[in-house]
């Protein structure tokens, strides 16, 4: 039987959706069949101590592959202290899973190189497009990177008629009123206020009652790949404004909703929206979970969002985005999606829809994939970072605040490596 | 408040865009050592934080051009700024606008008057019967007339005369400078705070809990009642950690009371907005003399003219203890007589 050693951190992570992956990872790998699982954690606030103490009980433990599934600490200082104090056999195979906020780990990634070069490594992405993304940083991506949904815990976010029921009345819906829910930060980063703008232009097509309900803590991060740091309070006074602005009255601030409401909120909405283009938007936990309570949903086409449409194609409608052009999606287009996804939503195959999700990206569904992965003969050594990567790291350096801006918007470097978020390919140069 | 005055507002009301421009404190405000000691005097409660009505304090303003550029302008002021400000400005600039708690009316000079409104940050209206499932003391003490232990005592009352409330779970935020090079403005503001901690731990017979920005911030605090005990807003009128609470749907138990009609009500955030309304005149006659008195006697008037900028030593303050002095014996003497009511006769 494999010996498989699971790390993570003992603390909870900061981001409630890191925190809920992380938890069902844990998940996925506990439910694989055939292996011998043991649990490291490092602790809150590790020293190099900690981490070198951590290395020796995984080192003494001998497990023939180590999966990193938590977001933070970056795990190249375990990796390079398991070099170090490895002394029996071969050295065990990783397998690190990667979160949206790989690259504002870049630094400590480069420096573990040397270590890194003397393991074989998978390098798990929670989509492709985040694979393609990945892949342009490193020397030899042959091999060594492959793409896992993170799952979603269906026992929880599943179809329930009753449910539906209880969260129309919670959440005090009229009967017939259609509800287009985002759920996830409300930042500038997602852009919500696009959302918002959106969806004004909707309600003049129906006589229906529309509702655009918003979930989630208002964050006023701003920006900060691109140096645009919001004071507190900005994005709550613009959400404000616009939605004072547009004349729009049936916008619904439903809260900073725990698992419980959002399973209530998932199911009583008709419609989930997102049109964040964040460059760390490489899997949406959000959707996910809608999907799987099947509540169908309009993305835009962007980073981890897209596979989504390939996944449940009958669940998820994308928006084109444009890298070449000044705006990255065209807000009528957005409306259109809108109102296409309020024509084509129905409640009568919610039960199926969510059987699909289930399907796939449960944390059953993952354990299978994951299982193949555990149990591939294929062991592929690290090559190393390549000039793109050193690149990112080089901007992070000289300009931490802002290590994505150039004179005019973003980048040369992020459009050349985020191109391969959006719609179609862009030509940096 | 007549339309045009109405409209006024909400024509002046910046928007996000070019608040930004705006912001470049360089720009407007004095930026020396003194400002700087100041605000890290106030901790967390004059942390800079975004407001359409450029909130901010009198004290960090260049000149009264600069005030009236941004006016009307939110004064977060408490009375003892807001009082020196009118002592080093007895008429107002063409343009100036002040927005001020209303709470601070007594402080208003009549030479002032045609350039002041009053305001009033709120929490979301709760309906009747709502009941807070947890109970949270902002605890502060920033200097020698912040709270006095007689005030304490009024606001344990206040709360515990709520049904139910002390049964609640009671939690502390404490306030803090934020950053680590004001780390003996940290520590001393913090053990000052622990002393009403025990204070209200001891009238509530329970420990309570001790929870951070940060835990606050990231919360949804919608079964949140709180107090910020601050009870003659002396140094400071408008708390940056006020604002965080009340944009995560916390509700003010002070503010409860209070009649929510307004001339204009601008909504901040998902749960919380800013109301304005005018008041009628207002004679301040104990106030008028007393920064008169103070303004034409030949040694205080002198020393508080020249000694903001001799002030580079630590623990700078923006005026002198004498006038801190005679500040606390205005807001005194106001308590000890009726309050104007805000104008509110004409809804939204």
């Amino acid at each position: 039987m494999q010996k498989v050693a699971l790390v993570t951190r003992s603390s909870l992570a900061e981001w409630r959706s890191c925190r809920t992956i992380t938890a069902n990872l844990l998940g996925s790998y506990l439910a694989a069949p055939h292996l011998d699982r043991q649990v490291f954690r490092l602790p809150e606030g590790e020293t190099n101590y900690d981490i070198w103490q951590l290395a020796q009980k995984i080192s003494s433990w001998q497990p023939d592959q180590i999966v990193f599934i938590d977001h933070q600490p970056c795990p190249g200082g375990l990796i390079q202290a398991l070099a170090r104090v490895w002394n029996q056999g071969p050295l065990p195979r990783l397998l690190v899973h990667i979160f949206g906020d790989f690259v504002l780990q870049c630094a400590e990634w480069l420096q573990s190189e040397p270590a890194l070069k003397q393991f074989s490594i998978l390098w798990i992405c929670a989509s492709t497009r985040q694979k393609r993304l990945v892949e342009q940083m490193l020397v030899d991506p042959r091999g060594t990177v492959t793409v896992v949904p993170f799952p979603v815990d269906v026992s929880h976010f599943r179809y329930a008629a009753e449910v539906r029921e209880r969260g129309r009345k919670h959440f005090g819906l009229a009967g017939d009123a259609f509800v287009f829910f985002y759920s996830g930060r409300l930042s500038s980063q997602k852009n919500v206020i696009q959302l918002i703008q959106a969806f004004q232009g909707l309600r003049q097509l129906t006589e229906r009652k529309l509702v655009l309900a918003l979930a989630g803590p208002v964050d006023d991060l701003g920006s900060p790949y691109f140096g645009k740091i919001h004071p507190e309070g900005l994005m709550s006074y613009r959400l404000q404004d616009v939605i004072r602005s547009s004349l729009v009255d049936s916008v619904e601030y439903w809260g900073n909703l725990a698992a419980e409401e959002l399973l209530l909120a998932y199911t009583a909405a008709d419609l989930f929206v997102s049109l964040s283009t964040h460059n760390d938007e490489d899997y949406g936990m959000a959707p996910a979970e809608a999907f799987a309570t099947g509540c169908p949903g309009v993305l835009t086409d962007w980073g981890g969002y897209s596979d989504f449409h390939d996944l449940l194609p009958e669940s998820c409608s994308l928006i084109p985005t444009d890298f070449a052009a000044p705006e990255i999606f065209n807000l009528n287009r957005v409306r259109k999606a809108l109102f296409a996804g309020f024509l084509n939503a129905s409640t009568s195959r919610r039960q199926d829809k969510s059987a699909q999700a289930a399907a796939v990206l449960s944390c059953e569904a993952v354990a299978q994939k994951l299982t193949e992965l555990l149990s591939h003969p294929e062991r592929v050594v690290f090559q190393g970072w390549n000039e793109n990567f050193k690149k990112v790291v080089y901007s992070f350096n000289v300009k931490p605040w802002a290590p994505f801006s150039g004179k005019e918007g973003p980048s040369d470097l992020y459009r050349k490596l985020y191109s391969v978020y959006a719609t179609g390919e862009y030509d940096a140069n | 408040m007549t339309q045009t005055e109405r409209h006024l507002i909400l024509e002046s009301i910046k928007s996000p865009e070019l608040m930004r421009e705006h912001r470049k404190r360089s720009n407007w405000s004095v930026n020396d050592q003194v400002t700087a000691d100041a605000l890290a005097q106030l901790g967390l409660h004059g942390k800079d934080y975004f407001s359409p009505l450029h909130a901010s304090f009198l004290f960090e303003y260049k000149s009264l051009e600069a005030v009236a550029y941004f006016s009307p302008l939110l004064v977060r002021d408490g009375v003892m700024t807001l009082l020196h400000f009118f002592f080093r400005n007895p008429q107002p600039n063409e343009g100036v606008m002040l927005l001020l708690d209303q709470r601070l009316a007594f402080c208003v000079p009549k030479a002032w008057q045609d350039n002041v409104l009053f305001s009033r940050l709120q929490s979301r209206a709760v309906q009747d019967g709502w009941k807070p499932q947890k109970l949270l003391f902002v605890l502060s003490d920033l200097g020698p007339w912040h709270c006095q232990s007689e005030e304490l005592e009024k606001i344990y009352q206040r709360v515990a005369a709520i049904d139910g409330a002390q049964k609640l779970p009671i939690h502390f935020l404490l306030n803090t400078a934020e950053t680590l090079d004001s780390w003996e403005v940290h520590n001393e503001m913090q053990a000052r705070g622990l002393q009403q901690m025990t204070f209200f731990q001891t009238r509530f017979q329970q420990f309570g809990e001790v929870v951070s920005l940060h835990q606050i911030a990231e919360a949804d605090l919608r079964n949140w009642a709180f107090v910020d005990v601050n009870p003659r807003l002396f140094y400071y009128a408008d708390s940056y950690l006020k604002n965080i609470l009340w944009s995560r749907g916390a509700v003010d138990l002070e503010g409860l009371a209070d009649d929510r009609r307004a001339d204009v009500e601008l909504p901040l955030s998902f749960f919380h907005s800013l109301r304005v309304g005018q008041l009628p005149l207002i004679q301040n006659e104990a106030t008028e003399k007393m920064l008169g008195q103070f303004r034409q006697d030949s040694v205080l008037g002198a020393q508080e003219k020249y000694y903001r900028p001799q002030r580079i030593a630590k623990d700078s303050k923006t005026c002198t203890p004498a006038f801190e002095k005679m500040a606390f014996e205005i807001s005194c003497r106001s308590t000890e007589q009726p309050k104007a009511k805000l104008n509110l006769n004409s809804p939204v």
